[in-house]
Protein backbone atom coordinates (compact mmCIF):
# COMPACT_ATOMS: atom_id res chain seq x y z
CA UNK A 1 0.00 0.00 0.00
CA UNK A 2 1.17 3.49 -0.83
CA UNK A 3 2.19 5.90 1.94
CA UNK A 4 0.04 9.00 1.64
CA UNK A 5 -0.40 12.37 3.28
CA UNK A 6 -4.09 11.93 4.10
CA UNK A 7 -4.75 15.37 5.53
CA UNK A 8 -3.13 18.57 6.72
CA UNK A 9 -4.01 21.56 8.88
CA UNK A 10 -2.27 24.89 9.26
CA UNK A 11 -2.73 27.83 11.63
CA UNK A 12 -0.50 30.79 10.78
CA UNK A 13 -0.90 34.58 10.70
CA UNK A 14 -4.47 34.42 11.98
CA UNK A 15 -5.56 32.01 9.26
CA UNK A 16 -6.69 28.43 9.69
CA UNK A 17 -6.53 26.04 6.75
CA UNK A 18 -7.69 22.45 6.50
CA UNK A 19 -6.45 20.49 3.48
CA UNK A 20 -5.61 23.81 1.83
CA UNK A 21 -9.10 25.19 2.31
CA UNK A 22 -9.51 28.34 4.42
CA UNK A 23 -11.67 27.62 7.48
CA UNK A 24 -11.26 30.64 9.73
CA UNK A 25 -9.57 34.02 9.72
CA UNK A 26 -9.20 36.65 12.44
CA UNK A 27 -6.67 39.38 13.05
CA UNK A 28 -6.45 38.95 16.83
CA UNK A 29 -3.87 37.90 19.41
CA UNK A 30 -3.04 34.22 19.44
CA UNK A 31 -4.58 33.46 22.88
CA UNK A 32 -7.92 34.87 21.81
CA UNK A 33 -7.63 33.25 18.39
CA UNK A 34 -7.15 29.77 19.86
CA UNK A 35 -10.02 30.31 22.28
CA UNK A 36 -12.30 31.30 19.40
CA UNK A 37 -11.21 28.36 17.22
CA UNK A 38 -11.79 25.69 19.89
CA UNK A 39 -15.32 27.00 20.42
CA UNK A 40 -16.09 27.50 16.72
CA UNK A 41 -14.87 24.01 15.74
CA UNK A 42 -16.10 22.27 18.90
CA UNK A 43 -12.75 20.86 19.94
CA UNK A 44 -12.91 22.07 23.53
CA UNK A 45 -10.98 20.21 26.20
CA UNK A 46 -11.69 20.41 29.97
CA UNK A 47 -8.01 21.15 30.60
CA UNK A 48 -7.60 23.61 27.71
CA UNK A 49 -7.32 26.65 30.01
CA UNK A 50 -4.54 24.95 31.96
CA UNK A 51 -2.41 24.05 28.94
CA UNK A 52 0.54 26.19 27.92
CA UNK A 53 0.34 28.08 24.61
CA UNK A 54 2.42 25.51 22.71
CA UNK A 55 0.07 22.73 23.80
CA UNK A 56 -3.01 24.83 23.02
CA UNK A 57 -1.72 25.52 19.51
CA UNK A 58 -0.73 21.93 18.73
CA UNK A 59 -3.81 20.45 20.40
CA UNK A 60 -6.20 22.76 18.50
CA UNK A 61 -4.76 22.01 15.06
CA UNK A 62 -4.41 18.29 15.83
CA UNK A 63 -8.04 18.03 16.94
CA UNK A 64 -9.33 19.86 13.85
CA UNK A 65 -7.28 17.59 11.60
CA UNK A 66 -8.22 14.39 13.47
CA UNK A 67 -11.88 15.37 13.47
CA UNK A 68 -11.77 15.90 9.70
CA UNK A 69 -9.95 12.61 9.12
CA UNK A 70 -12.36 10.77 11.39
CA UNK A 71 -10.57 7.43 11.11
CA UNK A 72 -7.69 7.73 13.59
CA UNK A 73 -9.86 6.33 16.38
CA UNK A 74 -10.17 3.11 14.37
CA UNK A 75 -6.47 2.37 14.82
CA UNK A 76 -5.23 0.46 17.85
CA UNK A 77 -3.62 2.78 20.46
CA UNK A 78 -0.08 1.56 19.69
CA UNK A 79 -0.58 1.97 15.93
CA UNK A 80 -0.62 5.78 16.03
CA UNK A 81 2.63 7.73 16.36
CA UNK A 82 3.40 11.42 16.67
CA UNK A 83 6.44 13.33 15.42
CA UNK A 84 6.45 17.08 16.02
CA UNK A 85 9.19 19.67 15.74
CA UNK A 86 9.79 23.37 16.31
CA UNK A 87 12.52 25.99 16.65
CA UNK A 88 11.88 27.48 20.09
CA UNK A 89 11.23 24.29 22.05
CA UNK A 90 9.24 25.36 25.16
CA UNK A 91 10.88 28.81 25.37
CA UNK A 92 7.53 30.65 25.32
CA UNK A 93 6.55 28.85 28.56
CA UNK A 94 10.11 28.91 29.94
CA UNK A 95 10.03 32.73 29.89
CA UNK A 96 6.67 32.76 31.70
CA UNK A 97 7.97 30.28 34.25
CA UNK A 98 11.14 32.32 34.75
CA UNK A 99 9.00 35.35 35.67
CA UNK A 100 7.32 33.37 38.45
CA UNK A 101 10.74 32.62 39.94
CA UNK A 102 10.84 36.24 41.10
CA UNK A 103 8.36 35.22 43.81
CA UNK A 104 7.32 31.56 44.07
CA UNK A 105 7.75 29.23 41.09
CA UNK A 106 4.49 28.15 39.47
CA UNK A 107 4.11 24.33 39.47
CA UNK A 108 1.45 24.56 36.74
CA UNK A 109 3.87 26.38 34.43
CA UNK A 110 6.81 24.19 35.40
CA UNK A 111 5.13 21.04 34.09
CA UNK A 112 5.00 22.61 30.62
CA UNK A 113 8.68 23.55 30.43
CA UNK A 114 9.24 20.71 27.97
CA UNK A 115 7.99 20.90 24.35
CA UNK A 116 6.84 17.28 24.17
CA UNK A 117 3.98 18.04 26.57
CA UNK A 118 1.95 19.01 23.51
CA UNK A 119 2.29 15.40 22.31
CA UNK A 120 1.13 14.16 25.71
CA UNK A 121 -1.99 16.35 25.62
CA UNK A 122 -2.95 15.02 22.17
CA UNK A 123 -2.15 11.40 23.11
CA UNK A 124 -4.10 11.53 26.40
CA UNK A 125 -7.12 13.08 24.69
CA UNK A 126 -7.16 10.52 21.88
CA UNK A 127 -5.74 7.47 23.66
CA UNK A 128 -2.71 7.22 21.34
CA UNK A 129 0.10 5.10 22.75
CA UNK A 130 2.49 4.77 19.80
CA UNK A 131 5.93 6.29 19.28
CA UNK A 132 6.42 9.95 20.29
CA UNK A 133 9.20 12.20 19.11
CA UNK A 134 9.69 15.95 19.45
CA UNK A 135 12.59 17.50 17.53
CA UNK A 136 14.08 20.98 17.75
CA UNK A 137 15.38 22.52 14.55
CA UNK A 138 15.92 26.04 13.16
CA UNK A 139 13.39 25.70 10.35
CA UNK A 140 10.59 23.35 9.31
CA UNK A 141 12.16 20.80 6.99
CA UNK A 142 10.63 17.68 5.45
CA UNK A 143 13.80 15.72 6.15
CA UNK A 144 13.07 15.91 9.89
CA UNK A 145 9.91 13.91 9.38
CA UNK A 146 10.35 11.84 6.24
CA UNK A 147 12.88 9.24 7.32
CA UNK A 148 11.48 8.43 10.80
CA UNK A 149 7.92 8.15 9.49
CA UNK A 150 9.04 6.13 6.47
CA UNK A 151 10.92 3.69 8.67
CA UNK A 152 8.13 3.30 11.20
CA UNK A 153 5.58 2.57 8.49
CA UNK A 154 7.93 0.26 6.57
CA UNK A 155 8.79 -1.72 9.71
CA UNK A 156 5.15 -1.89 10.74
CA UNK A 157 5.94 -0.07 14.01
CA UNK A 158 3.10 2.30 13.25
CA UNK A 159 0.13 2.44 10.91
CA UNK A 160 -0.66 6.13 11.13
CA UNK A 161 1.38 9.14 12.03
CA UNK A 162 0.45 12.66 13.01
CA UNK A 163 3.38 14.95 12.34
CA UNK A 164 4.40 18.52 11.80
CA UNK A 165 5.73 21.84 12.95
CA UNK A 166 4.30 23.55 16.05
CA UNK A 167 6.09 26.77 16.87
CA UNK A 168 5.14 29.62 19.16
CA UNK A 169 7.12 32.42 20.74
CA UNK A 170 5.17 35.47 21.85
CA UNK A 171 2.85 36.47 19.00
CA UNK A 172 4.89 34.60 16.39
CA UNK A 173 3.34 31.22 15.72
CA UNK A 174 3.00 28.57 13.03
CA UNK A 175 1.38 25.20 13.34
CA UNK A 176 1.45 22.97 10.28
CA UNK A 177 0.38 19.40 10.94
CA UNK A 178 -0.15 16.49 8.56
CA UNK A 179 -1.28 12.88 8.78
CA UNK A 180 0.47 9.98 7.07
CA UNK A 181 -1.30 6.68 6.50
CA UNK A 182 -1.35 3.74 4.10
CA UNK A 183 -5.01 3.59 3.04
CA UNK A 184 -6.26 0.91 0.69
CA UNK A 185 -7.52 3.48 -1.79
CA UNK A 186 -6.25 6.94 -2.56
CA UNK A 187 -8.88 9.66 -2.19
CA UNK A 188 -9.12 13.22 -3.35
CA UNK A 189 -6.87 15.64 -1.39
CA UNK A 190 -4.44 12.84 -0.53
CA UNK A 191 -0.93 13.19 -1.88
CA UNK A 192 2.10 10.94 -2.02
CA UNK A 193 4.20 10.99 1.14
CA UNK A 194 7.51 12.41 -0.07
CA UNK A 195 9.92 15.24 0.78
CA UNK A 196 8.60 17.58 -1.93
CA UNK A 197 5.00 17.28 -0.78
CA UNK A 198 5.88 17.72 2.89
CA UNK A 199 7.90 20.85 2.11
CA UNK A 200 4.94 22.24 0.13
CA UNK A 201 2.88 22.11 3.35
CA UNK A 202 5.44 24.27 5.13
CA UNK A 203 5.41 27.01 2.47
CA UNK B 1 -18.20 43.20 60.50
CA UNK B 2 -19.56 39.89 61.79
CA UNK B 3 -17.46 36.73 61.64
CA UNK B 4 -20.01 35.25 59.23
CA UNK B 5 -19.63 38.11 56.73
CA UNK B 6 -15.83 38.00 57.02
CA UNK B 7 -15.88 34.24 56.34
CA UNK B 8 -18.27 34.61 53.36
CA UNK B 9 -16.03 37.34 51.89
CA UNK B 10 -12.95 35.15 52.36
CA UNK B 11 -14.71 32.21 50.66
CA UNK B 12 -15.65 34.44 47.71
CA UNK B 13 -12.11 35.80 47.42
CA UNK B 14 -10.69 32.29 47.53
CA UNK B 15 -13.00 31.16 44.73
CA UNK B 16 -11.88 34.10 42.57
CA UNK B 17 -8.22 33.45 43.34
CA UNK B 18 -8.54 29.71 42.60
CA UNK B 19 -10.25 30.45 39.26
CA UNK B 20 -7.54 32.91 38.27
CA UNK B 21 -4.59 30.87 39.52
CA UNK B 22 -5.78 27.58 38.02
CA UNK B 23 -6.99 29.12 34.74
CA UNK B 24 -10.53 27.83 35.20
CA UNK B 25 -11.63 30.38 32.62
CA UNK B 26 -15.15 29.03 32.20
CA UNK B 27 -15.90 28.76 35.92
CA UNK B 28 -17.49 31.57 37.91
CA UNK B 29 -17.25 31.91 41.72
CA UNK B 30 -20.97 31.07 42.04
CA UNK B 31 -20.37 27.79 40.15
CA UNK B 32 -18.16 26.53 42.96
CA UNK B 33 -19.96 24.89 45.87
CA UNK B 34 -18.08 26.02 48.99
CA UNK B 35 -18.46 22.61 50.57
CA UNK B 36 -17.84 20.44 47.49
CA UNK B 37 -14.54 18.53 47.31
CA UNK B 38 -11.83 20.44 45.47
CA UNK B 39 -10.29 17.21 44.15
CA UNK B 40 -11.91 14.23 42.47
CA UNK B 41 -15.66 14.53 41.97
CA UNK B 42 -16.14 18.18 42.97
CA UNK B 43 -14.11 20.78 41.14
CA UNK B 44 -11.96 18.01 39.62
CA UNK B 45 -8.60 19.52 40.48
CA UNK B 46 -5.38 17.51 40.20
CA UNK B 47 -2.06 17.27 42.05
CA UNK B 48 -0.52 20.20 40.14
CA UNK B 49 -3.53 22.31 41.10
CA UNK B 50 -2.90 21.34 44.74
CA UNK B 51 0.63 22.70 44.44
CA UNK B 52 -0.74 25.92 42.92
CA UNK B 53 -3.13 26.32 45.87
CA UNK B 54 -0.19 25.85 48.27
CA UNK B 55 1.66 28.63 46.39
CA UNK B 56 -1.48 30.80 46.54
CA UNK B 57 -1.74 30.37 50.33
CA UNK B 58 1.90 31.33 50.70
CA UNK B 59 1.82 34.32 48.33
CA UNK B 60 -1.52 35.85 49.23
CA UNK B 61 -2.05 34.82 52.86
CA UNK B 62 1.54 34.25 54.00
CA UNK B 63 0.67 30.71 55.14
CA UNK B 64 3.14 27.91 54.56
CA UNK B 65 1.79 24.37 54.76
CA UNK B 66 4.50 22.23 56.27
CA UNK B 67 2.43 19.29 57.47
CA UNK B 68 1.03 17.11 54.66
CA UNK B 69 -1.88 15.80 56.75
CA UNK B 70 -2.84 19.31 57.81
CA UNK B 71 -2.69 20.43 54.18
CA UNK B 72 -4.87 17.52 53.07
CA UNK B 73 -7.55 18.45 55.63
CA UNK B 74 -7.36 22.16 54.74
CA UNK B 75 -7.76 21.51 51.02
CA UNK B 76 -10.91 19.40 51.24
CA UNK B 77 -13.12 22.27 50.06
CA UNK B 78 -13.11 26.05 49.69
CA UNK B 79 -14.84 26.29 53.08
CA UNK B 80 -12.20 24.20 54.90
CA UNK B 81 -9.52 26.25 53.16
CA UNK B 82 -11.11 29.47 54.42
CA UNK B 83 -11.40 28.03 57.94
CA UNK B 84 -7.73 27.01 57.80
CA UNK B 85 -6.68 30.52 56.73
CA UNK B 86 -8.79 32.11 59.49
CA UNK B 87 -7.29 29.77 62.09
CA UNK B 88 -3.72 30.44 60.95
CA UNK B 89 -4.25 34.20 60.84
CA UNK B 90 -5.89 34.37 64.28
Amino acid sequence: MEKLITGHCQLKNGKLFLNGKSLFEADILVDELLQKIVIEFEVKHPRFGKMDRLSKLGYTCAEILLKALGNFKLYQPFEVSLIFANASSSLDTDFRFQKTLESIASPALFVYTLPNLVLAEICIKNGFKGENLFLVSDLPDANLFFEPINQMLAQNITKACLAGWVEILGESYNCTLFAVEMPEHKSENQTEFNITNINKLFE
Amino acid sequence: MSNFIVMEQLIFNLKEQIIERLNLSETKPEDIDSEAPLFGDGLGLDSIDALEIIVLLQQVYGIKITNAEEGKKAMKSVKTLAEYITEKQA
